[in-house]
């Protein structure tokens, strides 16, 4: 619509995250079988010593799995999976939130006064078709062990095509995109592992359940980005990391109300701790997000690159529920999974794993930046109703406020004379908040084919104040329903 | 409650002439917030009627042949800051107190743009706010953004 539009966030949707994440679940189980089924985190040198087998006998790669195979006689061993994904997906809704940031010139505001606006969207021109997309992904681990310690390298890419429709009606085809790149897009991970450190594309330690459901995301951080971790296990059942991320993957910025960057030698720095017992894992993680702003200096012409900060925490915990200590031995073959995540963030709302409805920050004229901040949570529930079936329910919400610093549209310094008026301030501040039930059901038609059925409901609403004057609250609802196929090789 | 009425006119001339089709605002919101940027194209012409109890008019018109203005403000603060520098720029405003008839409040949310001679016209109105933009092509810096981005 209007000249200049910008949208900079470079990471790719919550929905494709949750469909790789699906996939990649099914495909790569074989490849990491311990570390799921323990639960520990994928680089803890702790649980890598644990699983590895013993470095003598000729057939020590059957520790790592079924399909783990000798490269020749080098002691490498080789494991390789794939799967292919195929859904459709509907969304019974005509509208939805739009965000509207827009910098408007103003005298004696350099660098023009920031302003954002929510309102309810047509998007009737996709909705009223039936989305639909695939997924393939392959993996590949090499594994070495010596004297020295544990050696891993991994890759793992995919094709993740699905359809985008136009505002004319016009299908096309859309594929994740990283710094511009397809192929960024497309290089899911990429690293390597010596002992406890791991150097590469690997994911996040800020994140920790999977996401439960395959077509609708959950709000919950999942992502992988390039990073130097490293991890210390104090015993089996704790650990400690810290890693080096790369914190372009978090920005959120679409370029008019702010214009973050990141730089390799200023990355993110994230903890986390993990420590699980008989039955539960649990997760504490914290991030410190680093950054720089060029918007004041873009519009205005002057100053330099701002220096920007902000932090996130999570917390979470997974538990196997066994349902046979409470109704008999009967209930021994259908356990449970629970799993609580909390998340809140300043300044850093892309570790949230929510929606893209607030820049991690706001820069006024003057170069004053009010940071974003919110929460989100998600409780999910897994039940396996017997071998090939399989349940999920889960409740995600989210918050996030947003503003821009007060300014004087008229200041009361300018002219030879002190202005003997109040000064008239301008700001904004909005508030979203949003929230998906849904539940889904899998059946295993054949060992390693899976269908699935999800239907869920998406709710949100926005409301804001500007000059502190109320605006009023927009809200909207629909559900959706999606179905998937789904092939491990 | 003390009544505010302020403006701020910067590089002002007083001429009046035939130009273009004058484009004409009215709000009548709570607060009423009008904000203009044109620079082209050779003229402008604009008319900005504010009913309200806080109404806000920032104005920067830079056409190179005529610049436009005339306002009236009906409210307990009454703001305008406006520069204009062209050949022949003209401004007229007028401030009053609070109108006989309230402001109206709990609009509808809605966001609207359309694109006119002058610029694109940007509307927001919910609740007890109204904010209009009129800004050119060029000085127009809009992002989108949302589940859907």
């Amino acid at each position: 619509m209007q000249g200049k539009c910008a949208t900079m966030r470079p990471q790719t949707s919550g929905r494709r995250v949750a469909l790789q994440r699906a996939v990649i679940a099914a495909a790569s189980i074989m490849l990491l079988p311990s570390v799921l089924v323990a639960g520990q985190p994928q680089n803890a040198a702790a649980a890598e010593r644990a699983k590895t087998p013993e470095r003598t006998g000729s057939n020590s790669c059957a520790a790592y799995g079924p399909r783990a195979k000798a490269l020749g006689d080098t002691n490498v061993c080789v494991l390789t999976s794939a799967g292919v994904m195929a859904y459709v997906f509907k969304e019974f809704t005509d509208t939805d939130i739009e965000m509207i940031g827009q910098r408007i010139p103003v005298p004696f505001l350099d660098a023009g006064l920031p302003l954002a606006f929510y309102h309810k969207k047509d998007i009737s021109y996709a909705t009223n078709k039936v989305g639909f997309g695939a997924i393939a992904t392959a993996d590949l681990m090499l594994v070495h062990m010596s004297q020295a310690g544990l050696l891993r390298g991994y890759v793992r890419a995919s094709f993740d095509g699905r359809s985008d429709y136009d505002e004319d009606g016009k299908v096309g085809l859309s594929l994740p995109k990283i710094d511009d790149s397809y192929y960024y897009g497309a290089l899911n991970e990429a690293w390597v592992q010596f002992n406890g450190l791991k150097v590469g594309i690997q994911p996040s330690l800020f994140g920790f359940n999977r996401v439960p459901s395959i077509l609708n995301p959950t709000y919950t951080s999942q992502i992988t980005t390039a990073a130097a971790s490293f991890t210390i296990g104090y015993a089996r059942n704790f650990t400690v990391s810290i890693s080096a991320e790369d914190g372009s993957r978090r920005n959120y910025t679409e370029g008019i109300l702010s214009r973050e960057f990141s730089k390799s030698m200023n990355p993110d720095w994230v903890g986390l701790v993990r420590y699980a017992t008989g039955k539960s894992l649990y997760h504490f993680s914290a991030a410190r997000h680093e950054a720089y702003d060029t918007v004041v200096r873009d519009f205005s012409g002057k100053g330099n690159k701002t220096p920007v900060s902000g932090w996130a925490v999570a917390a979470g915990v997974q538990t196997k529920v066994t349902w046979d200590e409470y109704f008999g031995e009967r209930f021994k073959r259908t356990p449970g999974r629970l799993s609580l995540t909390f998340a809140a963030a300043d300044g850093a709302i892309g570790y949230l794993g929510i929606p893209f409805f607030a820049p991690d920050y706001v820069v006024s004229s003057s170069g004053e930046i009010e940071r974003s901040s919110g929460w989100s949570a998600v409780a999910a529930y897994e039940h396996v109703w017997a071998p090939a079936w399989k349940s999920t329910l889960s409740y995600s919400y989210f918050s996030v406020e947003m503003g821009s610093p007060a300014e004087a549209i008229i200041p009361t310094d300018i002219g030879p004379l002190p202005l003997d008026v109040p000064a008239t301030m301008m700001d904004f501040d909005i508030k979203v908040r949003g929230s998906v039930l849904q539940g889904g059901i899998e059946h295993m038609l054949a060992p390693g084919v899976t269908a699935g059925l999800e239907v869920g409901y998406t709710w949100t609403e926005a409301e804001g104040r500007y000059g502190g004057h109320k605006a009023q609250e927009l809200s909207v609802g629909y559900p959706h329903v999606g179905f998937y196929l789904r092939r491990a090789f | 409650m003390r009544r505010i009425g302020y403006i701020l006119a910067l590089g002002l001339s007083h001429c009046v002439t035939a130009g273009a089709d004058e484009l004409q605002v009215e709000q009548a919101a709570k607060a009423n917030y009008a904000f203009v940027a044109i620079s082209k194209p050779g003229t402008s012409s604009l008319s900005i009627d504010q009913r309200g109890n806080t109404n806000v008019i920032s104005s920067i018109q830079i056409t190179p042949d005529l610049n436009t203005l005339t306002t009236t403000q009906s409210g307990w603060s009454n703001t305008i800051t406006i520069y204009q520098n062209g050949s022949i720029d003209y401004v007229a405003a007028v401030q009053s107190g609070p109108h006989t008839s309230a402001p109206h409040s709990n609009s509808s949310t809605s966001y609207d743009v359309r694109e006119t001679e002058q610029g694109f016209l940007a509307t927001f109105e919910s609740g007890d706010v109204s904010i209009v933009s009129l800004t050119s092509e060029n000085m127009t810096y809009v992002s989108r953004f949302g589940r859907r981005h």
